[in-house]
């Protein structure tokens, strides 16, 4: 559980992070998205107090973070995967931290093993990294201490596409075994394929919190069959409602409320997924060109009274 | 890789959680969802030690570390060596004394580097992440700086001795005030710490190296000045430690002027280093 409370950070005029409020809860992974430069990094960084917030508070699991007496071993931090000593091997870097939170070498051994650094790769020195190579390091780190709270600024980074779903795996298991996730991404898509809930951040502002079924669900199913005429009966004698959109049918349901109205019917399907929600796609679009257009005045942020 | 385990997957039961685990804010309820609690351990913090034990790993796991010792080291042997050679029969004393140059010159570098570390090479966030009362890792380094450095003066004296018998028997060979082996090993110490105090309240190795070379010049020139000539005998620390590396005993004065100059360079430069430390912004 991370809970944050009007959490904010100035630098001179600049409003960076503007009085920042959400809950992360256990047993969910939180997407934290927001166009380049929205804050969240900054955000991230004051949350564990690696900058020290303006104003405002964190609570970890009930706690501030500088007030865990071994932080490492219940939150794990990937903020940014470059920040690590270039002229240290991946494995020594690891055993470093392994040391400071009281692990044995084995652990460091398991988790580079879990995000699949092999034992030559991690025998090298981090500066000959590839930012994939760096990534999984960071993330490896923290996986490290067992923790119960994973904070992760852009994990998807860099990693290749068998990367990403091992990741995106990782997560879901990691939430349903009850621990909490907040990630944060400048792509939707990233956030909407594994968040429970979203946090939408812009200009250092929250613009919109939810389920991801509240944001991005509300667009209902989208779905294929290979007889449309024998699809379009089920679902009508299931009760729901549909419309023909070019090929594909989207319906006013949950995707499983049509996979089973399909089944019934023993309609065979080509398709069936989420239909995005036009809504937040929509405001995560204007939000992004609002930030763009307000690069140009950031020497003189309107209404930003110093 | 996806058949990896879960990271709740050992070392789960925390048998250790028993009436003499401690209580703290930190302690969550255990989740339904099957994630304990963290390990007692984890709610026990990180013990001085193994932060000094960290840090002293951290000075020799790089490649420009271990070249860093590889070289003071190599540097010390020859020295022992070249006095041996050119000085003719020669004493522990008058051995020690021309090899403790490389240490007097490198080990102040040290401690910049060490002080100055964590920024230069941006592990800051990873170290104060893990550990984020920020001063316990700033004296974990001083502990760690200072015990490296009295291990290089427990080198420096065995390749001294073994210089002395090396060039053969010589009348006096082993007379050494302790006096003077004390003082100059106090001033090689305070030496170092004045180098890790620039380091800290700089935060970036080379300006806290340029800083520690100047600063004794800049007080030379100071010197010639009216105004302040009258001051630097007080603060310029290679004048006021000179009899303590004699084995001298002090006069009041020099007692004075010693807490002076130490006070200014390594306490307050360090109570300052450790301020700013708490507030940088580790990014």
């Amino acid at each position: 559980m991370i809970e944050v409370e009007n959490l904010s950070k100035h630098y001179g005029a600049l409003r960076a992070v503007d009085d920042v409020s959400f809950v992360a809860r256990p047993g969910r992974v939180t997407g934290f998205l927001g166009p380049n430069g929205a804050g969240k990094s900054t955000a991230m960084r004051a949350m564990v107090g690696l900058t020290r917030p303006t104003s405002g508070s964190t609570r970890i699991l009930g706690a501030r973070y500088a007030e865990l007496r071994n932080p490492g071993r219940v939150v794990g931090l990937l903020l940014d995967a470059g920040a690590v000593h270039a002229g240290r091997t991946g494995r020594e870097s690891l055993r470093v931290d392994a040391s400071t939170l009281g692990l044995s070498a084995s652990r460091v051994d398991e988790v580079l093993d879990l995000v699949g650094l092999t034992p030559s790769e991690a025998k090298r020195r981090v500066g000959g990294y590839s930012l994939g190579m760096k990534q999984r390091l960071g993330l490896a780190r923290a996986f490290l201490g067992e923790p119960e709270v994973l904070v992760l600024d852009e994990p998807a980074n860099g990693l290749d596409p068998q990367g990403i779903h091992w990741m995106r795996g990782r997560l879901r298991t990691f939430a349903d075994r009850g621990g909490t996730v907040l990630l944060s991404s400048h792509l939707l898509h990233e956030v909407e394929v594994v968040a429970d809930d979203i946090v939408v951040i812009g200009r250092g502002r929250i613009v919109a919190q939810g389920t991801k079924a509240d944001l991005v669900g509300a667009g209902g199913a989208l779905v294929r069959a290979r007889d449309p005429r024998a699809l379009a009966d089920a679902l009508a004698a299931a009760g729901l409602t549909a419309r023909d959109e070019g090929g594909a049918v989207r319906v006013d349901a949950t995707p499983e409320q049509v996979g089973v109205a399909a089944a019934a019917a023993g309609v065979v399907l080509l398709e069936l997924r989420e239909a995005t929600g036009s809504g937040l796609e929509e405001a995560f679009l204007q939000l992004t060109t609002a930030t763009d257009r307000t690069t140009d005045r950031s020497m003189d942020p309107t209404g930003a009274v110093a | 890789m996806s058949t990896a385990a879960s990271p709740h997957h050992t070392e789960r039961a925390t048998p250790g959680a028993g009436p003499d685990a401690p209580s703290t804010p930190a302690g969550p309820a255990v989740p339904p969802g099957g994630v304990a609690g963290p390990p007692a351990e984890a709610r026990m913090g990180i013990g001085f030690a193994r932060l000094v034990a960290v840090e002293l790993r951290k000075m020799v796991d790089t490649r420009a570390g271990a070249a860093f010792h590889l070289v003071v080291v190599a540097l010390t042997v020859a020295a022992v060596v070249l006095a041996v050679v050119f000085e003719g029969p020669s004493t522990f004393d008058t051995i020690r004394r021309v090899a403790q140059l490389p240490l007097a010159l490198f080990l102040p570098l040290l401690g910049v580097l060490v002080a100055a570390g964590e920024w230069t090479h941006r592990s800051a966030m990873v170290t104060f992440a893990l550990e984020p009362r920020r001063h316990r890792i700033v004296f974990a380094k001083i502990v760690a700086v200072v015990l490296v450095t009295l291990a290089y003066v427990l080198l420096l004296w065995a390749l001294s001795a073994a210089g002395a018998l090396a060039s053969g028997p010589s009348a006096g060979a082993w007379e050494v005030e302790p006096a003077v082996l004390a003082g100059s090993t106090a001033a090689l110490v305070i030496d170092v710490l004045c180098g890790f105090a620039l380091g800290l309240v700089l935060a970036s190795g080379a300006l806290g190296i340029l800083a520690y070379f100047l600063l004794p010049i800049v007080l030379q020139i100071a010197t010639l000045w009216g105004p302040t000539e009258r001051i630097v005998p007080w603060i310029a620390i290679e004048r006021t430690l000179a009899p303590v590396v004699e084995g001298a005993t002090l006069t009041a004065l020099e007692w004075q002027r010693i807490g002076t100059s130490v006070g200014l360079w390594v306490v307050l430069l360090t109570a300052l280093g450790l301020w700013l430390t708490a507030r940088r912004e580790a990014k």
